[in-house]
Parts: C-alpha cells; sequence; structure tokens
C-alpha cells in the first residue's frame, strides 16, 4: 500500500538510497494505493555521492517489496519487512545494473 | 481354511504382540500387492526430470537456432538450473534495430506455439531489453548498448554454457 510521501528504500546500484513517492501511475488515474508490480513517480530523498543520478531527481520506479502483505492466486501470502522499489527509465528498462 | 485360521488367533491375540505380527506378514506375503514403491517412485521421479530437462535443453536449442537465422549476434545459451530457482536455461543474444527483435521475438513465438505448445510472457513491443517469458527458458534481446551496460554474462558466471550446433555471428 504505497501512496504518496511514502518513503522507500532503493533495490537496486542505481546510486538513489531513498525514494519519496509523488503519484502512483496507471489503474485510471484514481489509484490511491500501488502494490508490488505497480509504477509510481518518486523524488530521490537519498543518494550515493558521484553516481549518476542524484538528490531531489524525479524518476519512476517500480515496486518490488512492501510491507503489506501480497497475495498470490494459488493462497501464497508474501509479506516483506520493508517498502522498497527498483529505478527504471520511461521504457520500463532498470537504471541499475543488479537488483538485490 | 484360512479364514478360520484368522478367526482363531484374533481370539487369543486381540491385535498385539508378536503373533500378531506374524500373522500380517503371513497375510501380506499370501494377499497383498505392491501399490507404491519409494524405492521405484524415486527414479520413475528423476526420469521424468531428466525428459522434462532434455525437452527444455531443445526448446532452447531451437530458438537459439531460429535467433540465429534471423542474424542475431554473439547467441550464448547457459544453464541457469542451479543457480536460479525460477527457470532452467537463459537464451542472451544481441540484435541491432526494433524491426530485428520484433522479428526474432515473433518467430520465437511461433515456433514455441506449434513446436513445443507453450505460450511466452513478456514484452510484447521491442525494447532496448526486450524479454520473453517460456517458463523454463527465458529468453534476453539486448540492443548493442545495454548488452554491456547489464552484463549478464558476468552476473551468471556460475552458469555452464550451453554449446550449439550451429556456428554465431561474434560482433
Amino acid at each position: 500500500m504505497i501512496q504518496p510521501q511514502t518513503l522507500l528504500n532503493v533495490a537496486d546500484n542505481s546510486g538513489a538510497r531513498k525514494l519519496m513517492c509523488i503519484r502512483v501511475i496507471g489503474g485510471a488515474g484514481n489509484q490511491r494505493y500501488a502494490r508490488i508490480g505497480d509504477v509510481i513517480v518518486a523524488v530521490i530523498k537519498d543518494a550515493l555521492p558521484q553516481m549518476p543520478l542524484q538528490r531531489s531527481e524525479v524518476i519512476r520506479a517500480v515496486i518490488v517489496r512492501t510491507c503489506k502483505e501480497f497475495k498470490c492466486e494459488d493462497g501464497i501470502i508474501i509479506r516483506y519487512d520493508d517498502n522498497a522499489a527498483v529505478i527504471i527509465d520511461q521504457k520500463g528498462n532498470p537504471k541499475g545494473t543488479r537488483v538485490f | 481354511m484360512t479364514l478360520v485360521f484368522i478367526s482363531c488367533s484374533r481370539a487369543q491375540n486381540p491385535g498385539t504382540g508378536e503373533g500378531a505380527d506374524e500373522l500380517l506378514e503371513e497375510l501380506l506375503q499370501k494377499h497383498g500387492e505392491v501399490v507404491y514403491s519409494s524405492g521405484g517412485g524415486g527414479s520413475a521421479a528423476l526420469a521424468s526430470e531428466a525428459d522434462e530437462d532434455a525437452e527444455c535443453l531443445s526448446l532452447a536449442v531451437s530458438l537459439a537456432k531460429v535467433a540465429s537465422e534471423v542474424k542475431a549476434a554473439d547467441i550464448r545459451v547457459l544453464f541457469v538450473k542451479p543457480i536460479v530457482y525460477w527457470t532452467e536455461f537463459f537464451i542472451i543474444l544481441t540484435a541491432f534495430s526494433n524491426a530485428q527483435i520484433e522479428a526474432i521475438s515473433s518467430k520465437m513465438r511461433d515456433i514455441g506455439e506449434q513446436q513445443f505448445s507453450r505460450v511466452a510472457s513478456g514484452d510484447t513491443k521491442p525494447n532496448s531489453w526486450t524479454l520473453l517469458d517460456f517458463g523454463d527458458v527465458v529468453v534476453h534481446i539486448f540492443l548493442p548498448p545495454q548488452r554491456e551496460f547489464y552484463n549478464l554474462e558476468e552476473f551468471y558466471g556460475n552458469a555452464t554454457p550451453i554449446e550449439l550446433p550451429f556456428e554465431t555471428q561474434l560482433q
């Protein structure tokens, strides 16, 4: 359940460390919460130095882990300990090379 | 004759003690039949697993062959089953234009559907990193700069490469 103002960790080696969600993409424009697999617009709140991505850049990310449980069709429920996203570009390709 | 024997024993030892065990053994030997055997079942499971691996390998090799017919470059087939739990084979190849990516993916989907009856999920539009997921075989189609940037061969360096029975173009 990721909504605007949510802080997320970054799960790749793109250089950013923390993101804050500012908009949920898709779902007819009025989707309130984003789940695993949804794309969000986020701003970088914390980044590693000397990397291509810097603080206060607006980027898109896809959510990969949520603290809210995720129910699969076969009945399995998965819940992680943190909210995390992977930074992607406009076409959907990841900006980093490794995902953690 | 046998029925009489059983009823006498039951009166003496009601289902307990060594006499009951012997009786049971005798009855099993006389009238029992083997329905399930773990030893035989284990080897059958391994054999079916080897069959599935062979089918996935043949799918991977035929997809790689299709790619080489469309002049994709640097085709690598990696056996990643010991490294990754969600698939068995990776095919990594380089294409040089969106039209070529489209051609490769449509031919691969056709081969998968017609010969192996597997539908691919993944990217429908060509992209600088296009993915086709046949379940046990995952195909990565890169443009040349992306292939170097993501460098999957280094990340999966522990995977055993599969030799392809045809020549691949290297660039």
